[in-house]
This record gives C-alpha cells, structure tokens and sequence, in this order.
C-alpha cells in the first residue's frame, strides 16, 4: 500500500507552487459554503472534493489511464522497471532530508547510502543496486515530517490530476518540490517531462489497483478517502501507528451486552494498547 | 508490478487466509501460520483448477472467519438502528458480495511463489489479538498483513485483514456508510447486490 500512497503522492513532486496556493486557496474558498448534510470531520469540504474528484476521473478514463496502458503495451517491462527506478533515485535527497528532519538517522543512512550507490553503480538510478546490496527504498515526505512533530492532517483535499491529498500532506508537497535540489539544478522543460514521466509512471503501476476499485467499490470516493488517510496514517509512523481499538469494540454491538459496560473499557483503547507498537519489528 | 498484483489478490483472499485448526484454537499466531500455509498450498497446486480453487477457498473462508461478526463491524454504529430482518439481508448480501469479488480475482491470479512469515502478536482492544505477517513475493517488495484474530465459542477467527496498515473491515465500514449517509440502507443493498 505504500506503494499506492507513493503513487498517488508522487504527481505532487511535479505541481508549479502557483497551482498548489491556487488550490489550497480554492478548497478554503468552499468552507464559506459547506453543504450540511456533508460536513464530516474528516471531509469538511465534500461537496467541493466529489466535484473535483468527478472531474478527475473523467479526465484519467479519457487521458492519464489510455496513456498508461499505451506505455506498458510499448514499453518492456525492464525498461519501466529501470525509470521507476530513476525517478525513485531523483526523489532519494528529498526522502533524506525529511529522514533527517524527523531523527531517523538510521533511515537517514539507508537513503544516503541508496543514493550513492544507485547513482553510481546503478548507473544513474536506472537499476537499484542497493537494493539487491540490503539497502531497502522507503518514503519520507515533508507531510510526513510534520506528522512526526504533531501536526494534525487538517480537512481532507481532492485535488484537480493530483488525487487526495490533506490540508497538511499539500503544505508538505509544496515544501517537498522548493527543497528538491534537483528542482532548481535543471531547466522547465526537464522539469515538465520529469512531471510528465513521473505522472504515466505512477498511473501504470496503479492500472490494476484502479480497475478494481471501480469494479468493487461502491462509492470509490469514499474508498480512496480512507485508504489515502490510512496508509498516510501508517507512513507518519513507518508502519506502527499508535493504535485505535476502539474501531473494533463494538459499543454498537447489541449481543455482547457486558462490552457496553464502560467499566470493561480499562483505561479505554489508547492506554490499553501503549505497550502495542514497539513490539513488531520489521 | 507483481508484489502489487499479489496484494491485489491477497486483499480479498485476506478472508481466508486462515482454516479453524482444532486443538490451535488459543494460539493466535501457530494458527495464523499453520493454515495461511493451507491457503498457499491451493494457491500454488497446479493440480487444482479455478474451480477446485475457488471452492477449497471459499470452503477455508466459511471455517476461518466470523462474517457475522465483520458484517456487524463494516456497519458500524448504524447497526442498532438496522432491524433483523435488515441485518439478515445485509449478511446474505454482504457474503456474496466478497465471495464474488474472491472469484473475480481469483480468476486473474497467478501463484508466483509467495510464503508468509509470522513477525509477531499482540493484545488488541478487549479481546483481540493482531497477529503480524510478512508476505514475501518471489520478486518484489515484501508487504505487511495484520490479521485481527477474535475467539469464538473457544474457536479463533478472522475478523479483519489490514494490507500495509489499511484495514479491510475500516475502509468498508466508510465506503459502506457514506453510501448508507448519502443513499440510506436500501440503496446500500441493492448496490452490494448490483456488485455481486
């Protein structure tokens, strides 16, 4: 799933800063507004996001999906594999950075080392030789970082070809593309075609997972707004969030009638469960 | 793209990754790895057909799983509110629903050698345990799977499957009542049929 999460992530690296204030601005705009009936915690601006998220669909049935099927027909798959590869290798510095921000010096190391190695003796990132050598890729972004120091994820946010994003995980794209050395050391036009490149990428390795959401999601709106807080849920905490039983405790339950009892509940499921996320090691 | 693939399936073979295993039944992690070998060992018989497939699996799923229990979860709150006869419409819909979503994937699949390693268990909530694997593709990023194990008449099941930290059961549970919200329950039904 993280894989997902990077993919509907990544588009965000190629956003101008102009289009990413334009929207931010646009989703304050629909808070004057807000349809009652769909005001969630979560999702405050709903109505606005559908829209969008109607539009963006639209858009990848006639364009993005069309040309990514095109690019797995023509191109082999090692071929895609090694550009995966390389745009991977051009995101390692931002990953550090954020590594670093967040005192993960281990990680940290990892990713500067896969940066190293893949950009030399995997010939410019096109083969991911630290890989194979132990070092495995992983993710950090800056909305990330600002999960780590408590940042809350503010109102979900569909964005125009960018997919789902927060009000935080959008401020943390921003910061991500003006601290992307490779932003600033290359010119407009490479910068578009990384865009570009990185856009059908990211749509081809997600050909399968979108074609099933459509075929067994009943409202796929929905599903791409929990699976996207999700997973951002377990990358803020690198897969072991602090953990919310009370999903599972059933005060709806009517047949187990003692767990209605509020003295079963302990100290309720956060204190329950402190001892919980250390103790799976990956 | 395959460690991708496999996950596709493995999110709805999740199910039944586990078969009630007498004398296991108080041990949540011998009985996550015990019968997830089970599901490997249909998935990777090449003596055994679609058909011979889907039918040891679903078989595995009805002795492994609690799906009144997930039924009741991918509701929620709104539960109470559902009388009997509209909590057994649901079940029924509900079971059919993910037994054709198992066939649907089951159909593209192709075994490439995955095997699942135990990383550990913990105590979740009241009286669950959460038993953590690995799954481990023949090429491919190995991805993680928690499965949510609840006891029952002294028998464990399956409660949850949680692919990468997204639960199974918590993404229904919003895609179901946002079309509960928007809709209300009939349309919920009638959709869950539509699918199947």
């Amino acid at each position: 799933m993280d894989l997902k999460i990077r993919a509907l992530k990544s588009g965000g690296v190629t956003v101008s800063l102009g289009l990413a204030a334009a929207l931010l601005m646009a989703g304050c705009a629909s808070t004057s507004s807000p349809d009652a009936d769909q005001v969630s915690e979560v999702d405050p601006y709903e109505g606005f996001n559908r829209g969008v998220f109607a539009v963006n669909e639209t858009l990848d049935e006639y364009v993005f999906e069309p040309i990514a099927k095109g690019y797995r027909f023509v191109v082999p798959r090692p071929v895609r594999t090694s550009i995966g590869n390389a745009l991977s290798n051009l995101g390692e510095p931002v990953t550090f950075l954020n590594d670093s921000l967040q005192g993960e010096r281990e990680r940290a190391g990892t990713t500067l080392s896969r940066f190293f190695i893949n950009s030399t003796l995997g010939v410019a990132g096109l083969f991911d030789a630290a890989g194979q050598l132990g070092y495995q890729r992983h993710d950090e972004d800056f909305g990330q970082t600002l999960g780590v120091y408590g940042v809350d994820q503010g109102p979900y946010l569909m964005l125009p070809v960018l997919g789902p994003s927060t009000v935080r995980d959008l401020g943390g794209t921003v910061v991500d593309i003006v601290t992307d050395p490779f932003f600033f050391i290359v010119g407009p036009v490479e910068r578009l075609a990384r865009g570009v490149v990185s856009g059908v990428d990211t749509r081809e390795g997600l050909i399968e997972e979108i074609d099933e959401l459509e075929r067994s999601s009943l409202d796929p709106y929905a599903s791409v707004r929990t699976i996207y807080l999700q997973a951002r849920r377990q990358a803020v905490f690198n897969g072991s969030p602090p953990v919310d039983d009370s999903a599972f405790d059933e005060e709806f339950d009517d047949f187990d009638e003692e767990f209605d009892d509020p003295a079963f509940d302990g100290g309720g499921p956060a204190g329950e469960d402190e001892d919980g996320q250390g103790e799976v090691q990956q | 793209m395959i460690a991708r693939r496999a996950l596709l399936v493995l999110a709805s073979l999740g199910w039944l990754a586990f078969a009630a295993t007498p004398g296991l039944a108080n041990d949540a992690e011998v009985f996550v790895e015990q019968t997830a070998n089970e599901v490997v060992a249909i998935l990777s018989d090449p003596e055994r057909d679609f058909q011979a497939r889907y039918t040891d699996l679903v078989a595995l799923l009805e002795g492994s799983t609690d799906l009144e229990t997930v039924s009741r979860l991918v509701i929620g709150k709104d539960w109470r509110t559902l009388d009997e006869s509209q909590r057994e419409e649901f079940q029924q819909s509900y079971r059919s629903y993910l037994l054709d979503m198992l066939a649907e994937r089951l159909q593209v699949y192709e075994y490439s050698g995955e095997t699942i390693e135990v990383l550990g268990t913990r105590e979740s909530g009241k009286r669950d345990k959460v038993v953590s694997t690995k799954i481990i593709a023949a090429n491919g990023q190995p991805f993680r799977v928690d499965w949510r194990v609840r006891e029952r008449d002294e028998d464990n099941l399956v409660i949850d499957v949680a692919i990468e930290g997204v639960s199974l059961v918590l993404s229904q549970r919003s895609e179901f009542s946002s079309v509960m919200q928007r809709d209300g329950f009939d349309a919920l039904l009638e959709q869950l049929r539509t699918k199947s």
